[in-house]
């Protein structure tokens, strides 16, 4: 395995702050190489369990790569106690709505733009309905480069399936999609489900938005997922990983 | 994401303490710890929904089926005898 030399330079991994709007407080997991930059950004969303022990260690991941990379905690206000219970708490409400999302990663987005290793090229990841949120955040935020979007569902959802927390599907905003997407999904997820894929990948088509599909024979919800062995596919994990290394390359440098 | 929740009076157990049990939430969805795609989750929380405690169940539909016909046979039989 072949990682950028800033890997043995070593990493800063921390909870930090950020401002959010009209003062809130966000707390955030912040990971970047040690040497003076220009990194690119990642800003990662995190999935409905919240910012869980995978997503520190994806955004660590990320930073072994050459990333700032910064995962705000979309559950900061709702209480301090373990994670698996905050997240408990938001979801029997119905949720993080998509509004406190935009507008957590916004800050978020400005926290990145403001450090001086940054290079200034930002691109959003996110898995479940992380990945529903990255592509959210992509067509809401301004100046998100690309869109990672692992098997994010409720993306092509209809009209009568909107909740007050998700009043709107992403899939009727991608006319405002500013960058290219990254859509990795298994065949054998309901959520999304491969129609749904296909209708996402149908609409990118239709407006001329860039985008890379790929769907994993053999693979469902969550198969990155390596501490969940009955989701977990190693080597559907191994290439998607890859290609996503590949398309930040590509997208953000 | 399915999700009900309704009030309960009564005590539950959560973190070593005794203390109030104030709301029972019902939900099928992707779940914390159970290595499943998704489960039955149930959670018991108090008047103070985070420092109370929470008693926390993840159960595969047919562990919760199972449950739930159980639920019904103890039911059923404590009204016979109250």
């Amino acid at each position: 395995m072949t990682l950028p030399r800033e890997a043995r330079a070593g990493m800063i991994a921390e909870t930090v702050g950020i401002v959010g709007e009209g003062g809130r407080r966000i707390t955030a997991y912040l990971a970047r190489p040690m040497g003076p930059g220009p990194y690119p950004g990642v800003l990662l969303l995190h999935h409905r369990p919240g910012l869980d022990g995978w997503y520190l260690q994806a955004t660590r991941r990320f930073a072994e790569r050459g990333h700032i990379a910064l995962c705000p905690d979309l559950y900061s206000e709702d209480g301090d106690g373990d994670v698996d219970d905050v997240a408990a708490l938001v979801n029997a409400g119905g949720g993080v709505t998509d509004e406190r999302v935009v507008a957590d990663a916004r800050a978020a987005v400005a926290t990145l733009r403001a450090m001086p290793q940054a290079s200034g090229r930002i691109a959003t990841f996110g898995t479940c309905s992380g990945g529903r949120h990255a592509l959210l955040v992509g067509c809401r935020v301004g100046g998100i480069d690309a869109v990672v979007d692992c098997w994010g569902g409720r993306v092509a959802t209809a009209d009568d399936e909107a909740t007050p927390q998700q009043p709107v599907a992403p899939i009727t905003m991608l006319a405002d999609l500013e960058g290219p997407l990254l859509g990795l999904f298994g065949l054998d997820d309901s959520s999304p489900s491969p129609p749904e894929v296909d209708a996402l990948e149908a609409e990118l088509a239709r407006l001329g938005k860039a985008h890379e599909f790929h769907r994993y024979e053999g693979a469902g919800h969550g198969f990155f997922y390596e501490h969940r062995p009955n989701s977990y596919r190693a080597e559907q994990a191994r290439d998607g990983w890859a290609r996503v290394d590949d398309f930040l390359r590509r997208t953000i440098g | 994401m399915i999700c009900e929740s309704f009030s309960v009076h009564g005590r539950m157990k959560a973190g070593g303490v005794w203390t109030e049990a104030t709301t029972v939430t019902l939900g099928f969805d992707h779940p914390t710890e159970i290595d499943a795609e998704h489960a039955l989750t149930l959670s018991i929380t108090g008047p103070s929904r985070l420092t109370s405690g929470r008693l926390a169940l993840e159960l595969e539909l047919d562990d919760a089926a199972n449950l739930f016909e159980k639920l019904g046979e103890v039911l059923r039989a404590a009204e016979r005898v109250t």
